[in-house]
């Protein structure tokens, strides 16, 4: 564990240190100050739900963005050699990546913090749903990375990553959007599609409720996308 | 000397290595994503069923206790389906949020409740074949309709056919070189004229008829409307044109060769009004099924409606019949007060009633000239409840006013339950005064003569009885004796009264009681926990404990140094210092004795519309009639009449769960500076905070 807990926090170190950080910040902030300030003005409800909502989607295009570089840099410098012929298994090196990279997605929602207390200031919000929105994308965050650490252990290039991560969140987002939708989807399966979509699960964190099978969809996806990309990882010691 | 070289990897041993290891690779991908949604799949049936931890401050999406007992009682499937998405200046998108999340939950807490949510106006293919299903369930009731409506439509086109044979012989008539100039000729222009007409008509409704008909919901109510004003048109006509053609042909002056014309026209009349007469007839005799009627009219009248499917029947609701907007008229400027929002009350009532085999009948008993119910009622917004809730409300008056002087007029029988339907009796206060009082107390010996009867038969009543100038006198209130026998005595000489403290030092006496503590012993008044009730002009009920009837006191008024009176006049009683004084009484009990159950409260105004449909917390003028506006100031009245009807009606586990409360908290006013000043700071800080942080990384780094 504390191997793990050491590859974190150099991955952290490591994004921190890297622009593409703090142009990821900045361009968050301001998409998340613009969503917040449309549902924004006196007298309309004092909440973030709305705001939560549309950082899900924004969430799409910019986490991609942190998680295109954790394995496809390391494949691109060579330092991927050191890292597979360290004491550290791929189970560590791709777990350390991904808490790594949750580190700094956690400090990519202090804009939110700010709102919410902005919200405070000037209302009377009901705490608990912000509490359990925030707990929903920390979910979503850690879901969407660990598809990106997936797309990141599968090619060297990080443009191709970052594609492939948009990709297949999209898949979760805007397929199990419309699809459910289609008039030839069968009236039993429709729920279950429905029930696979992203921004479905999150709902119920954004109203303030806390379910289970929300908790278990999200840590299942975060589960298996960082399972992929462990045999990924393995699989060039044999190709 | 032997030179040892490295044995090279055999090319076909790599390829199996990567084969084997590929399989391996890809069965455990498989497997995961099998554990995955296997994993789901258990959380997406069976997990659900726990409750979710609802962390909003007024647990708004938790179904309330009784709901939640409602839909563990229900034994059959219920469809919810919800067709929002209509506009409706009343609703803002956030309260169709609210609607479909309360909605959810229902599905969540019963297997037996199957949610659809379809969105009006985008999924018009998931609507239309909703709509069709509702349409097969009437099919076999609609089936004689359709028979005959499409019987109709093939007759009609028939007649066209038939019309368009004889405005050719009528042409051909009138182009005899021996047709006379005059009426005959008139005759013949006009018909023909009528005839063109006539074709143009029948087109335009066999194409109207086939529009009401060509929906996923068809109006067949209209098309038949149509159709039958077609023929019933087409009999008349036929019947004048044969009775015109055959005068015409009869007539002395009219030429031989145009007399066969004629009549061979009127026989083709006779023949076509012959075929038109038993479509008709079919038409007229086709049963209407009017519950599709009903439905079909209550989907598509209003907006955003939510249709709950049950095995036997199909009620609709209205979203915007579930929100109370406030009156703009009594906003400050910027104030947004919320909306009260009943929809648990109407979907779990509408729930409810479709369980019941029978809907419970209530009978409202008024001795008083004034009216219980209806335009000018005094109880009319606990009836307007019970209605929600679809009991059947009825009211009767078994006494006859007049004069002494005047003949007494007959008494209307009381409404008679139907077969195996639970009824409840409900005395009514009487708040007659003057010279009324002679004709109310022999109806009110009738009424509660019947009503010994009834519950001797195990049936229930609920009495609302108030004080009385004629026990104050020395007389007797015939309920009083219908009391005793039930162990109840009631002081009906009496009011109860509380010191009052005026500003100026001095004590008033005053009958008014808040009452917010609830005894949790019985489930009438339990289920009133956090709400707050009136009670203006309250008796004290005494128990007289019998071995036969089990009571328990529902409503207690509590306070230091109360006392009851006989002092009438509230307008400046002086408390009596020789009146004993109590810190609390009675003055509402249940009863039971075998199957039969009686509540009596001593306070004629209890569940008056006074205080019911009061906003205003000191009942004053102003707040009479807004309470469905603003929210009663005390809701616990009305909410407690309906709960005595459930228990009455031996629906004590199903007691009708509270409105749901707003809890919508809005972000305070402030001046248009400060909100600009506020939009920009973020805008601007919030982004440039992250871009200032990163220049300090990248020289700090830079400089190192």
């Amino acid at each position: 564990m504390m191997q793990t807990l050491a590859v974190a926090r150099r991955e952290l170190a490591a994004l921190f240190f890297s622009p593409i950080a703090y142009v990821v910040l900045a361009l968050f902030s301001l998409g998340t100050v613009l969503i917040f300030l449309l549902n924004y003005a006196p007298g309309l409800p004092a909440t973030l739900r709305p705001t939560f909502t549309g950082v899900i989607w924004l969430m799409i295009f910019l986490v991609p963005a942190i998680s295109m570089r954790l394995l496809s840099e390391e494949f691109r410098t060579g330092t991927i050699e050191l890292l597979m012929t360290s004491p550290l298994d791929d189970a560590q090196v791709v777990l350390g990546k991904w808490l790594g990279a949750m580190g700094f997605f956690t400090i990519l929602l202090s804009p939110l913090v700010v709102l919410a207390l902005v919200l405070a200031a000037t209302a009377r919000p009901d705490w608990g749903p912000i509490l359990s929105g925030f707990l929903g994308l920390f979910l979503v965050g850690g879901f969407y990375l660990a598809v990106g650490t997936f797309a990141s252990a599968a090619s060297q290039n990080q443009i191709i990553s970052f594609l492939l991560t948009v990709f297949i969140i999209c898949l979760f987002t805007l397929l199990l959007y419309f699809l459910p939708q289609a008039a030839w989807v069968s009236d039993s399966l429709r729920p279950f599609l429905f029930h696979l979509n992203v921004n479905f699960q999150f709902e119920n964190f954004s109203k303030g409720l806390i379910d289970w099978p929300n908790l278990i969809y999200f840590l299942s996806g975060i589960a298996f996308f960082l399972f992929l990309a462990v045999l990924l990882l393995q699989s060039r010691r044999w190709r | 000397m032997t030179t040892n070289t490295p044995a090279q990897p055999h090319a076909d041993t790599q390829a199996l290595r990567r084969t084997k290891y590929g399989l391996n690779t890809a069965v455990a991908v498989l497997a995961a994503l099998g554990l995955a949604v296997f994993v789901n799949l258990i959380a997406f049936h069976y997990l659900k069923r726990l409750r979710p931890l609802d962390l909003t401050a007024a647990g708004k999406y938790s179904l309330s206790p009784q709901t939640r007992k409602v839909l563990s009682q229900l034994t059959e499937d219920y469809r919810i389906v919800t067709l929002f998405g209509m506009t409706d200046p009343t609703l803002e998108p956030a309260d169709i949020l609210e609607a479909r999340d309360l909605i959810d939950q229902y599905a969540r807490f019963s297997d037996r409740i199957h949610v659809e949510h379809i969105a009006f106006g985008r999924e018009t293919a998931r609507l239309e074949k909703f709509l069709r299903s509702l349409t097969e369930r009437y099919q076999d009731q609609l089936q004689p309709l359709q028979s005959a409506l499409d019987q109709a439509r093939q007759s009609l086109q028939d007649l066209r056919t038939q019309l368009a044979h004889q405005k050719t012989l009528l042409t051909q008539a009138l182009s005899d070189p021996q047709l006379p100039t005059g009426q005959l000729r008139q005759l013949l222009t006009s018909v023909a004229q009528i005839f063109a007409r006539w074709d143009q008509e029948l087109e335009a409704r066999l194409q109207e008829s086939a529009q009401f008909l060509s929906s996923e919901l068809p109006d067949y109510l209209r098309a038949r409307e149509t159709l039958e004003g077609v023929f019933s048109r087409a009999e008349q006509n036929f019947s004048v044109l044969i009775s015109e053609f055959d005068k015409a042909a009869s007539a002395p002056e009219t030429p031989d060769a145009l007399k066969d014309r004629l009549l061979v026209l009127a026989d083709r009349f006779r023949e076509s009004r012959a075929a038109v007469q038993p479509v008709l007839t079919q038409l007229k005799n086709a049963p209407t099924v009017s519950e599709y009627d009903q439905l079909r009219q209550q989907i598509l009248s209003n907006p955003n409606p939510l249709v709950l499917i049950g095995p036997r029947q199909v009620r609709v609701l209205w979203l915007g019949n579930m929100f109370r907007p406030p009156d703009p008229a009594k906003l400050a400027p910027g104030e947004n007060p919320e909306k009260l929002f009943q929809g648990e009350e109407h979907i779990t009532g509408a729930l409810l009633a479709m369980t019941l085999k029978q809907p419970p009948l209530v009978v409202f008993i008024s001795t008083s000239s004034r009216p219980a119910l209806g335009p000018g009622g005094e109880f009319s917004l606990v009836a307007e409840r019970l209605q929600n809730l679809r009991f059947e409300v009825q009211s009767w008056n078994p006494g006859a006013f007049s004069s002494p002087a005047a003949p007494a007029m007959p008494s209307p029988p009381p409404p008679q339950p139907k077969p195996d339907q639970t009824v409840v009796w409900v005395l009514l206060p009487d708040l007659s005064t003057g010279p009324m009082a002679f004709a109310a107390g022999s109806a009110q010996q009738q009424a509660v003569d019947f009503l010994k009867e009834r519950l001797d038969k195990g049936e229930s009543a609920l009495l609302i009885v108030g004080a009385s100038q004629a026990v104050r006198f020395g007389g007797s209130s015939p309920v009083l004796s219908l009391l005793e026998s039930w162990g109840i005595r009631a002081q009906l000489d009496r009011i109860i009264y509380r010191p009052f403290s005026l500003p100026d030092g001095r004590t008033q006496a005053v009958s008014f009681f808040r009452v917010t503590d609830w005894d949790a012993s019985h489930p009438v008044v339990a289920a009133l926990s956090g709400l707050r009730a009136a009670f203006v002009q309250a008796s004290p009920l005494d128990i007289q404990p019998t071995d036969a009837v089990q009571l328990t006191p529902l409503v207690r008024l509590t306070g230091r140094q109360l006392w009851a009176d006989n002092e009438f006049d509230s307008s400046n009683p002086r408390p009596d210092p020789t009146d004993p004084t109590a810190d609390s009484f009675t003055i509402a009990l249940a009863a039971q004795h075998n199957n039969s159950r009686l509540i009596v409260v001593a306070d004629p105004y209890w569940a008056h519309d006074y205080i019911t449909t009061n906003a205003d917390d000191a009942l004053r003028r102003e707040g009479v009639g807004l309470a469905e506006i603003f929210g009663s100031a005390y809701p616990a009245n009305a909410e407690m009449f309906v709960n005595c009807i459930h228990w009455l009606a031996h629906l004590d586990n199903l007691i009708a769960a509270s409105a749901r409360t707003q809890d919508i908290r809005r972000i305070q006013p402030m001046t248009l500076a400060a909100f600009l000043a506020l939009r920009w700071s973020l805008l601007i800080a919030l982004p440039a905070a992250a871009a200032l942080t990163g220049l300090v990384v990248w020289w700090t780094r830079t400089r190192t």
